[in-house]
């Protein structure tokens, strides 16, 4: 939640990333609200819409749930739907760039195991 | 080589100290960038570093001279004043060519096919009175008399405000192209901070009367981190390092890490570390702690 | 040379000012008809007068404009990097020096239409003109200085005081100085008397214009530039 923002994303992504992160990471539990609209815009300094932006696609993810009158809430199973979402984009997103910067580099592929089986274990988000 | 040197100066204004003891030695041949907040005394320093106004206690020297009622010191000096600041004073009520031509008198090196090339790149009408231009032209004049000045150490006081973007621009241009050709110092003070600091090979960065760094602007952006997360995970990370700035939302803190030399951050991916700009580091050391819960 | 070069240009500047104000006003009178010009030619009627009035417009104009030194110039300077013992000297002598020129060019006018002047004339009406000069541009000297030391309540202040020590001034000519001012000026009492008065309004004036600029160079030395 207080990470900078910078110019290279659309900002609503970045706000949406962002709290995917805080969700992956135990900042915000289930079940719990999260910081509405117009507290993300002051804490930036946006425009709320911008940050509404990035709220709602959260919600049509269902990653958010809206209660009248009370605020946006995290819903129940939203940090197993965002690691699975982001395991099944992990192809596309580092995958594919990395092989084709191994292949710009002349690494082939089996080297690229190689490197991979050796490379220690980090930590795991969540 | 010159080197112009202040020691322990110290300010007082009606009673209240505007500067505290500062102690700033300036090398040749390198563009300074002067940044502070509103009346942290960047204008009093510069001032007083040109030996326009005196100093409460301590000392500036040229090369060992000292600069007060120097004659010889003072035809290598340059201080550009942010012109609107006059418009108190009656010294705006005169007109633009007349001042450009006080300029042109008492700078032993002023450059006037320079000057006059400026006036035309700048659109300049200098049959105005400086308290009737607007403010970016006001800034122009300053400019105009800064660069023609070809003075060794040229200060240069808010010379972008009410400057467009375009116009910075060019401005930065014409600072960079005089600097490489002529190897003159520039100490430029701002507040418009992002688009200069590429322009700035060290910053000075003043607070509250006092300087609180000064460095190579890329290395002082190369060991400024910003991280953020959980807050354990956050309070794990910065263990032992420089934290100059916390905010935190509920369970999220974010912290502006200063890395020592020999220092690094751990590799960890429950947290975020993000690269600042100079307008975030100075806003995390200058700005007051601001804590926000949710 | 460049402080010359600034400081001449300025005194020359002022001069020209004075002796223009001076014709204009010679001109105003002549057609105005307010003075009778008697049995005079024009021509001798005008170099009678102008000598007069470049004496009293041109103290008016160099005391005036020497406010703007005060007020525009010292920080203007500074901010071109003369010290302040430059600005302060290059402003007493320009001052003082434009006063010269105008009391000498007053003195040369007369002295060249009316022999006379040298001899009744030049013995008391010049060390009384110059004193009274001294003291009118000492009186501006010490408002620039209200001025440097206090700014614009300084200036306020200082007017307030004139306005005082002119009507005062004012009512003590209308009572019994100026039948005063004019047997002295015209002829009337011994001439060694006379030259002794006038010498006195010279040393007078001169000390008034001595502590005023005293008073300029200290308050000019400590003085801030409005940061």
């Amino acid at each position: 939640m207080n990470e900078i923002l910078t110019q290279e994303k659309s900002i609503y992504i970045q706000i949406k990333e962002m709290i995917e992160d805080d969700i992956l990471r135990d900042v915000l539990l289930e079940e719990e609200r999260v910081p509405s609209t117009n507290e993300l815009a002051r804490l930036y300094a946006i425009n709320p819409a911008t940050a509404a932006k990035g709220v709602n696609l959260l919600v049509d993810e269902e990653i958010l749930y809206k209660k009248r009158g009370i605020g946006m809430f995290v819903a129940a199973g939203a940090k197993a739907r965002i690691a699975n979402k982001r395991r099944e984009r992990f192809y596309d997103d580092y995958i594919r760039s990395l092989m084709a910067e191994a292949a710009s580099l002349g690494i082939t592929k089996a080297e690229l195991v190689r490197m991979i089986a050796e490379a220690p274990e980090d930590g795991e988000p969540g | 080589m010159s080197i112009l040197s202040g020691k322990g100066i110290t300010k007082t204004y009606g009673g209240s100290e505007v500067l505290h003891a500062v102690d700033l030695e300036l090398e040749p041949n390198k563009i300074y960038g002067l940044i502070g907040r509103n009346g942290a005394g960047k204008t009093t320093l510069l001032s007083i570093l040109t030996a326009q106004n005196p100093a409460t206690a301590g000392s500036v020297t040229l090369n060992g001279e000292p600069v007060w009622e120097n004659p010889e010191a003072l035809s290598r000096l340059c201080f550009s004043r942010e012109l609107g600041l006059l418009g108190g004073s009656s010294a705006s009520a005169i007109k633009v060519k007349e001042y450009l031509q006080v300029a042109e008198t008492f700078f032993p090196h002023w450059d006037k096919e320079m000057a006059e090339h400026l006036i035309k790149l700048f659109h300049l009408d200098i049959k105005k009175r400086i308290s009737k231009l607007s403010r970016g032209m006001q800034s122009m004049v300053t400019i105009i008399v800064a660069l023609a000045s070809k003075a060794e150490f040229t200060f240069l006081d808010e010379p972008v405000a009410g400057l467009d973007v375009v116009a910075r621009e060019k401005f930065y241009r014409l600072l960079l192209a005089e600097y490489e050709e002529s190897g003159r110092t520039f100490v430029v003070s701002t507040h418009i901070i992002e688009e200069a600091a590429d322009v700035f090979e060290e910053v000075i960065l003043v607070n509250e009367g006092r300087i609180m760094l000064k460095e190579n602007t890329q290395e002082l952006l190369d060991r400024c981190y910003h991280v953020s997360g959980h807050a354990d995970a956050v309070a794990a990370v910065c263990e032992g390092l420089e934290v100059r700035h916390e905010e935190r939302l509920g369970r999220s803190r974010g912290a502006t890490v200063l890395l020592a030399p020999g220092q690094s951050l751990p590799e960890r991916a429950d947290v975020t570390v993000q690269k600042m700009s100079l307008q975030k580091v100075f806003v995390a050391l200058c700005g007051e702690e601001e804590e926000e819960s949710v | 040379m460049r402080h010359l070069k600034f400081w001449v240009r300025w005194g020359l500047q002022t001069i020209g000012i004075a002796a223009g104000a001076a014709a204009v006003y010679l001109v105003i009178n002549l057609f105005s008809g307010t003075m009778n010009r008697g049995e005079e030619t024009l021509w001798e009627w005008m170099l009678n007068w102008y000598p007069i009035y470049l004496l009293v417009c041109g103290t008016l104009v160099v005391s005036i404009i020497g406010i703007s030194f005060f007020q525009v110039y010292i920080s203007l300077l500074m901010a071109m990097n003369c010290t302040r013992r430059e600005v302060t000297l290059g402003g007493f002598v320009t001052i003082t020096a434009d006063l010269l020129v105008l009391l000498c060019g007053s003195a040369l006018l007369w002295g060249c239409y009316r022999d006379s002047f040298w001899r009744i004339g030049g013995s008391v009406i010049l060390p009384f003109a110059a004193g009274a000069m001294l003291g009118v541009t000492s009186l501006f000297v010490a408002l620039g200085v209200a001025i440097v030391r206090w700014g614009k309540i300084g200036l306020v202040l200082a007017s307030i005081g004139y306005a005082v020590i002119g009507g005062c001034l004012g009512a003590f000519f209308a009572l019994s100085g100026s039948s005063l001012l004019s047997d002295l000026l015209g002829g009337k009492g011994a001439a060694g008397s006379r030259l002794a008065v006038g010498l006195a309004v010279l040393a007078g004036g001169a000390v008034l214009y001595g502590i005023a600029w005293i008073f300029a160079f200290f308050s000019i030395r400590t003085m801030q530039v409005r940061a």
